[in-house]
């Protein structure tokens, strides 16, 4: 019931304390562990994340709970793919669940949902299936390249 | 541990993280933990580059995908690092006798 | 001072020049302030050094950075030496 109590006194002081200040849910939830993963993920819980994951993908959605690998789980997710070079991203349709494993993780951050729908502003929306192919195409390309650039590199000079 | 605790002397204090993608990122370090996994605040990012990171607020970065930490050299006591280094050195020594 | 177990050329080396090597094609030159033992670095004055190769011809080239004061992770370090005689 102590846990219970802290969550609520927490929830109430989320919305008194504008989040510039230093103030953060892992203060009053692990005061005795500051230095955690666990510390550092909480105050992302229940919140619309974004998390990246090696290779480039993003998963949003709310996070639900996590663990002190960084496995993840995300209710509402949605996948997205992004084509800097030609303003372009993919989304996909139907929110899922996902279960992301830790390993696979590259980072995680709180999406502001103030900027969130402008920050897509001048971006054009593409089918996700041909934007998920192109995607893996792409990543297959520069692996294939770092390859034939690294057989070059070794030919000027002993590098590893 | 020793760099452990040299980050959590940092914590407050603007670094730049770069990446093994090469991403370069700008931010408030606001926690580390042992993993040397960093979460920081109010960052910058090249967001033409990297639209994943439009509209994070602070984020949680896995360790494994760092390459360099850019220091401010005013934040830190080099000396005091070497010392530390050559202390942890001696004791990690001292471990490998006392267990054999 | 002998060199009994690796790390101990780190130890040596402390507040002098050393040369590393890093994964991705990249070089690091700077004076050492700390190490541990999964090979985490920091480096002052650090000159890097990025080879490459250009878009069109295929050429090697390099390219050089500053650092006045950089972490560099332990998991891209392939090798460390004395950079005094560079």
């Amino acid at each position: 019931m102590t846990t219970l109590n802290s969550v609520t006194v927490y929830k109430v002081n989320i919305f008194l304390q504008p989040s510039s200040n230093n103030m953060f849910q892992e203060d009053i939830y692990l005061q005795s562990y500051p230095f955690t993963t666990a510390a550092a993920i909480i105050g992302f819980v229940d919140r619309k994340v974004n998390a990246v994951l090696i290779g480039g993908r993003s998963i949003i959605g709310v996070l639900r709970t996590f663990d002190q690998f960084g496995n993840l789980v995300i209710h509402d997710g949605v996948e997205r793919v992004y084509f800097p070079e030609t303003k372009q991203y993919g989304e996909s349709l139907k929110p899922q669940i996902y279960v992301i494993r830790g390993e696979n993780l590259r980072m995680i951050g709180d999406l502001d949902i103030d900027i969130e729908d402008k920050s897509l502003i001048g971006w054009e929306r593409i089918d996700f299936i041909d934007a998920y192919n192109r995607f893996k195409k792409d990543i297959r390309d520069e692996k294939n390249k770092k390859k034939e650039d690294a057989v070059k590199i070794l030919e000027y000079g002993a590098f590893v | 541990m020793l760099f452990f605790s040299f980050f959590k002397t940092l914590v407050d204090q603007e670094i730049t993280v770069e990446l093994k993608n090469d991403i370069q990122i700008v931010g408030t370090l606001l926690s580390v933990d042992q993993y040397l996994n960093l979460k920081l605040d109010n960052i910058q990012v090249d967001t033409e580059k990297y639209p994943q990171f439009l509209a994070l607020k602070s984020i949680f970065l896995r360790g494994t995908n760092i390459r360099y930490i850019h220091l401010n050299p005013s934040t830190v006591d080099t000396n005091l690092l070497q010392d530390a280094s050559r202390r942890e050195a001696m004791a990690s020594a001292g471990e490998k006798i006392a267990g054999r | 001072m002998t060199v009994a177990e690796p790390l101990d050329l780190l130890k040596q080396n402390l507040d002098e020049k050393i040369f590393v090597k890093l994964s991705g094609y990249r070089e690091m030159v700077g004076k050492l302030h700390g190490y541990d033992s999964h090979c985490n670095i920091v480096l002052g004055d650090a000159v890097e050094t990025i080879y490459s190769l250009t878009e069109e011809e295929g050429k090697l080239t390099s390219e050089q950075k500053n650092h006045t004061l950089v972490f560099i992770r332990g998991d891209s370090v392939i090798l460390v030496t004395d950079g005094e005689n560079l």
